[in-house]
Formats: C-alpha cells, sequence, structure tokens
C-alpha cells in the first residue's frame, strides 16, 4: 500500500444494527476534536455517510466506474460535516453481479487515485456491510488495508452471531498481518440484560465491549433531519456517548485476535441466555448470574 | 484428501465443452467468460490435435468479461454479444458456454439463452465452469445438453435397422479422434452398417437429427455411457459399451458383439474379419524381421486414459511379447486411493496405478523401463530412466494428427509401422 496515511479502522456489524449511524456519528465527533476524517461507505446500499451530509445524492465509485469514463475523486467524494469526505463503493443492483467483488473494485481503485496520499487524513473509517459472507467483505481487514476493526452489536442473537462471523474472519487473517479486534460497540441496548449478554458474550471470545449505546429517540430524531446526533443535537448525552466512544477509538491500541465460538458453542451459549433471560424477566435470581 | 497437481495433463470443463462444439459444422460456441478463455483451448489443441470447424480459435465468439462486468453483473454484456453472433454468424444451433467468472456471479444465462430461443433461433447453454470438471466431464455433459436439443424436436424418422452412433470418443481432446472415428466407420461399412461419427469433417447438427433413427449406440470409453444412457431412457435405443474396441485382432470381439446386436449374419462378420486378419498378418510378417533384428520384448509402461490403456496393454503384450511394468490410468474420477482396478487390465498387469499427476506418475515409474508409451508430459520420466518415449496421448507436439489411428485393424498396422523405428535412435 505503500506510505501509510492516518489510521485505517473498519467497522462491521450486522444490517440494520445501526453501523452508519455510529461511524458516522463517530466521524463526525473526531471532526469536531479537529481531526482530517474520510469515511468509506462498503455497502452497496451506499447510505452509510447520508446523515454527516444531509441526504445529498453522491455518486458512488463504482457508479463512476460502471460509466466507463475516468474517474476523478472530486467526482466520488463530498465534504459533509466538519469536513469529513464521504465517499460511498455502491455496489451492484440485488441479485445480480457480486458486491464483494465491488467493494475489493472500489477500494483498489481509491487506492489507485492516491485518495490518503492526496487528502492526508488523521482517520479514516471503513463502514462495511453487515456479515462476511465472503471474501469481498473481508477486503477492508485484509490486505494492510486497515489495523484495526470494530464491530457494532445489540444484544439479539443474530447481531451476536454476525459479530462471531467476523471474528472468525479476524482470527483467519491477523496472523498474516490483517486487522485486530479493538472491540465491540454495543449499540440499542434497552433490555436489562443486555450489558451483560455482551459482556458474557466478550469474556468467553477474549474481547472487550468498549462503549454500551442505549437505545435514544433523540439518534432516531437526527437520522431523520438527515444529520448525525453530534450535528443535530451537540449538547444532548448521547453525543457525548459518541465523543467519548470516538476517543476511545482514536487512542485505543489494545487490540486483539478474537478467539471465537464453534457454531455450536455459540448455539449452546445462546440457550444458556434464553434460560437465563426468562429467570430476569421472572425475577428469579440464580446464584451464579451475578445480575 | 487434497494434493497439489503437478503438471495436470486435462484441460477444464469449458475446453472439453468448446473442443466437442467445434467439431459440429454449424454449431456455434458463444463463450461468456473473460479474455482468454477460448484462447487457451485453441492454443492448447494446436499443439497437435488439429483445429477443425469454421468456428474455433480466434473466431469463437466471446464476451471478453472485465471487472465492470463481474462487479455489476455481465447478463447484458452476453444479450449483446448473442444477439451481435446471429447477426454475423449463420449457425444451425448456437450453445452459449459459460466460464468460472459468470458462474461465480450467477450471471442468467438461461433468462438470456431463452431471448435468442423466443426470436426462433436453435440455442442452447451449458454451464461450463473450469472447476466443475474437465476436459472428459465437459465432453460427456455438453452432449447431454446437445441430445437435449434434438428430444422431441428432430424430425420423426423411421428407425433404421442397420446404422449406429458411436459416443466416448473426445474430439480434440483424444489424441487420433478422427482416424478413430473413421476406423469404427469402415469397419460397420464392411458390415453394411451406417455410422453416425457426429464429429469431425461432413458432420454438422443435421447429422445429430438423425441420432435417434439408430438402431444401437456403441459406446467405447466410459465418457459415452451417460449419452447411451440417455438415449435408451428417451428413444428405448439399445447400447453397448466396450470398453476396448480393440487393436488389430483384440478388433473381432467388438465387431462380433456389434454385428450381433444388430442382427448381422454371423457368415458376413465372419468373411470381414478373416480378410482384416489376413492383411494384419501380411504385416506382422514385414514386422517380423525387425521384431527378432531389434528385440521388440521389452520392459515397458502404459500411460494414459482407461480405455487407451486397456488397448495398448492388451494388444502389446500379447501381439508383441512386451512385458508390462507399470500402468497408469489418467482419467479416473474420484480419489486417486479408492479406484477399484479394471478387471481385464489386472489379467495382464499386477501394477495398476491411478493419477494425473506428473510428478507421481514419474515416481511411479521403476527404473528396468525401456520404453514408456505416454503422452509429452512423460518425456522428463523417460529420459531420467534412459527409455524410449513412445507417445499415444495429449499433450504432445510431435504430429499434426489428422489420420492418425490407434484403433482397429488399422490401427493395430499403423502402431506397427511407428513402432518399428523403436530401438534403432531414430
Amino acid at each position: 500500500m505503500g506510505e501509510k496515511f492516518g489510521r485505517h479502522i473498519a467497522i462491521y456489524g450486522k444490517g440494520g444494527i445501526g453501523k452508519s449511524t455510529t461511524t458516522s456519528n463517530i466521524s463526525a465527533a473526531l471532526a469536531e476534536a479537529g481531526y482530517k476524517v474520510i469515511q468509506i461507505g462498503c455497502d452497496p446500499k451506499s447510505d452509510s455517510t447520508n446523515t454527516l451530509r444531509g441526504n445529498a445524492y453522491l455518486p458512488t465509485v463504482l457508479d463512476s466506474m460502471r460509466s466507463g469514463k475516468k474517474v476523478h475523486l472530486a467526482d466520488i467524494s463530498a465534504k459533509g460535516y466538519g469536513g469529513v469526505l464521504c465517499i460511498e463503493s455502491g455496489g451492484p443492483v440485488p441479485g445480480v453481479g457480486c458486491a464483494g467483488r465491488g467493494i475489493n473494485a472500489a477500494v483498489s481503485l481509491l487506492q489507485e487515485l492516491k485518495l490518503f496520499a492526496e487528502y492526508k487524513p488523521d482517520y479514516v473509517l471503513y463502514d462495511v456491510l453487515g456479515d462476511v459472507v465472503c471474501g469481498g467483505f473481508a477486503v477492508p481487514i485484509r490486505d494492510g488495508i486497515t489495523d484495526r476493526a470494530y464491530v457494532v452489536s445489540s444484544s439479539d442473537f443474530m447481531a451476536v452471531y454476525a459479530a462471531n462471523n467476523l471474528f472468525k474472519a479476524i482470527s483467519k487473517y491477523a496472523p498474516a498481518g490483517g486487522a485486530r479486534l479493538g472491540g465491540i460497540i454495543g449499540n440499542g441496548l434497552s433490555a436489562g440484560y443486555s450489558k451483560m449478554l455482551l459482556d458474557d458474550f466478550t469474556n468467553r471470545t477474549g474481547t472487550k465491549t468498549v462503549e454500551y449505546i442505549p437505545r435514544s429517540l433523540v439518534v432516531s430524531q437526527s437520522e431523520l433531519y438527515g444529520k448525525t446526533v453530534i450535528e443535530a443535537n451537540p449538547h444532548d448525552k448521547h453525543a457525548d456517548i459518541y465523543r467519548r466512544l470516538a476517543r476511545y477509538i482514536a487512542q485505543n491500541d489494545d487490540l486483539t485476535i478474537p478467539a471465537p465460538l464453534s457454531v455450536s458453542e455459540l448455539r449452546d451459549w445462546a440457550k444458556i441466555w434464553g434460560d437465563r433471560i426468562f429467570d430476569y424477566e421472572t425475577g428469579i435470581v440464580a446464584e451464579s448470574a451475578n445480575i | 484428501m487434497t494434493a497439489e497437481i503437478g503438471k495436470t495433463r486435462y484441460g477444464c470443463n469449458l475446453q472439453g465443452a468448446l473442443s466437442t462444439l467445434e467439431a459440429v459444422e454449424a454449431v456455434v460456441p458463444i463463450i461468456h467468460g473473460t479474455a482468454g478463455l477460448g484462447i487457451q483451448s485453441f492454443a492448447a489443441n494446436k499443439s497437435g490435435n488439429g483445429i477443425v470447424g469454421s468456428i474455433n480459435g480466434y473466431s469463437v465468439p466471446s464476451t471478453n468479461m472485465y471487472e465492470k462486468q463481474i462487479v455489476f453483473g455481465g447478463g447484458s454484456r452476453l444479450r449483446e454479444q448473442i444477439k451481435n453472433t446471429v447477426r454475423v454468424i449463420e449457425g444451425q444451433l448456437y450453445v452459449v458456454l459459460s466460464g468460472v467468472e459468470s458462474e461465480m456471479i450467477s450471471d442468467d444465462v438461461v433468462a438470456m439463452t431463452q431471448e435468442i430461443t423466443d426470436q426462433g433461433y436453435a440455442a442452447a447453454y451449458y454451464k461450463a465452469p473450469g472447476f466443475r470438471g474437465h476436459a472428459r466431464t465437459g465432453y460427456e455433459e455438453v452432449v447431454a445438453v446437445l441430445l437435449d436439443q434434438i428430444a422431441g424436436k428432430a424430425p420423426k424418422q423411421e428407425r433404421e435397422t442397420k446404422s449406429v452412433n458411436i459416443f466416448g470418443i473426445i474430439p480434440q481432446q483424444d489424441l487420433y479422434w478422427q482416424g478413430n472415428l473413421r476406423e469404427i466407420q469402415r469397419i460397420m461399412g464392411s458390415l453394411g452398417v451406417k455410422t453416425n461419427r457426429l464429429f469431425g469433417d461432413g458432420e454438422d447438427w443435421q447429422s445429430w437429427q438423425s441420432v435417434p433413427a439408430a438402431a444401437l449406440n456403441v459406446v467405447v470409453s466410459k465418457w459415452g455411457v451417460k449419452a447411451a444412457e440417455n438415449l435408451r431412457s428417451t428413444y428405448g435405443t439399445p447400447y453397448v459399451f466396450i470398453e476396448n474396441p480393440g487393436l488389430g485382432p483384440d478388433t473381432d470381439n467388438f465387431v462380433e458383439i456389434v454385428g450381433e446386436q444388430l442382427g448381422i449374419s454371423k457368415n458376413v462378420v465372419d468373411n470381414f474379419l478373416y480378410s482384416e486378419k489376413k492383411k494384419f498378418d501380411y504385416v506382422i510378417r514385414q514386422f517380423a524381421e525387425y521384431y527378432y533384428s531389434y528385440d521388440f520384448r521389452r520392459k515397458i509402461s502404459v500411460i494414459g486414459e482407461e480405455s487407451k490403456v486397456i488397448r495398448y496393454g492388451e494388444f502389446l503384450k500379447k501381439y508383441l511379447g512386451m512385458q508390462i511394468k507399470t500402468a497408469v490410468i489418467t482419467d479416473y474420477e474420484g480419489d486417486s486411493q479408492e479406484q477399484q482396478p479394471v478387471k481385464s487390465l489386472e489379467k495382464i498387469i499386477s501394477d495398476i496405478v491411478y493419477s494425473d499427476d506428473t510428478e507421481r506418475i514419474e515416481e511411479k515409474l521403476g527404473p528396468d523401463n525401456e520404453i514408456i508409451f505416454g503422452s509429452e508430459l512423460e518425456a522428463g520420466a523417460a529420459a531420467r530412466l534412459n527409455a524410449e518415449l513412445f507417445v499415444i496421448g495429449n499433450p504432445q507436439n510431435r504430429e499434426l494428427a489428422v489420420s492418425g489411428v490407434d484403433i482397429g485393424y488399422a490401427g493395430a498396422i499403423a502402431l506397427i509401422e511407428k513402432i518399428s523405428r523403436i530401438g534403432r535412435g531414430i
């Protein structure tokens, strides 16, 4: 990749879990703190940076490639809140072509365009599509593109399942120079047991939860305005949570190679929590539950 | 078990399918894949198999996909290629072959083919990603596609009681495919039987229309069995699978079985075989001087496809007194360690190896070999063993094999003529 400019961070998580909201708020918080930030949406939906740009139209990297014309950085990037440079990789229409290869092609094109050398960012955030279903979606954590990844997860089983899949990808690629894990960002946590469930999962996989973001109307409202919480509600406590998270991610160098659970371990673990949740809701406190 | 294969000898699934289609005149293959897919097959065939058909090599239409089509799907690029192909190349049947990349991204080859079918063109598709098989499965499966095109579409015709189709000889992949098909046709012709060669000169899509009319399907390698099974269930056509159609007098068994199946009078069969045997003996007598002067009772190994190894093995042992040290079968399916030895081979040789890995084959050949019957890939082994290499299969680049034959009486005579050079350093 040649000279490295800035710290490159990948943020993964199951679809609809709040990755883009979280990533955009981290970008906004870092920008607010005076850093030069690039946010690259690696999802065919191409809506990662919407709240940084007030939902304005932005041609994707792959749209430009599709047109067959020479691509210029100016055509595929836009400055959003606080000067965050917003880029969307884009992808094919659902059901056609190969979105995984699309991410690979988009990242290669950005490198060819010398994006990082030109812009000299302090931080580059990659907001990557949900589950790591094939090699293409693992590109941002391979080949030295990023050196750290975070995963956004709620306490829903399928979100944890997606996180565990990412752990598998990280543990596969990290020994050969791929990204390591910074931790889990707990998002949309409303139930009383949510924190405990996530903590138990991180304990078992040798990782940690780096922030707990509770469910909040402020987040939904800001999103509807086409803005981040940092921009729309800068004095809300949620803005502070994002600022704290951004500070942590900016400074943290405690990276690990996770130990993912096997399919059967994950299933057994889920069952235990199924029982615990029921006990919790019905007020039964088990000795070992640590509630 | 996974292992690295050193110098594998067969082309990919698409290569087998393409080589097969090219050998049927007026059938137009259309490749949907990245640039170079067709050219690789062309380059491989150019080494000596003969480049056949009017649509071959550089003239095979191809979508030459690039990254844009991989990311966004190559369906519309294929539509464009099909549309232009039917405009500029007049064919009786168009067959779309999709390669690795288009199959990896699951392009809708079916719908694209259907579009020209709806416009009244005869068209079919075969999903031929290289990773799904090799050249031999490519032949097997694309033949099924062609047969499927005939089913219900070929004009109704009376069954011809004395006619056969030949399956199991793979165009442009088997070294002497043209000569061998002609030799079978010659033999059948002598019995008054009409032969549908289906591939090679003068064979076009019209020839395939008469496949259902044949009274018998004759299969001469395991790669033709599925086609024959298919025709038996569709049209009730019986078939015979004779894995060793023979060289020289070994041919008699083949001719007698086919003759009996077709109800040819025993007299006709016997008279034909008698005249063939006489010609063969005439040659053998001429060869005898060479045989004793240069001592042909050599220690040898035979490497190649199952049907070829059986044919050569039996002939070289029985008629030339050669001692077979090792037989290597290269066209097996599944794990090389779990193959059941071919019964007819077990009678003539104890050391049967299954491998298509050139390096492993070389390891298996013992130091006392004097002649290696194999392909050009055995050149290294032959040099190391200080043995002569006698090329009987692909890959090879010593000759343009257009009339060569290694089946039947003609095959035996050609083989003796060639083999007479052995031992004299020429």
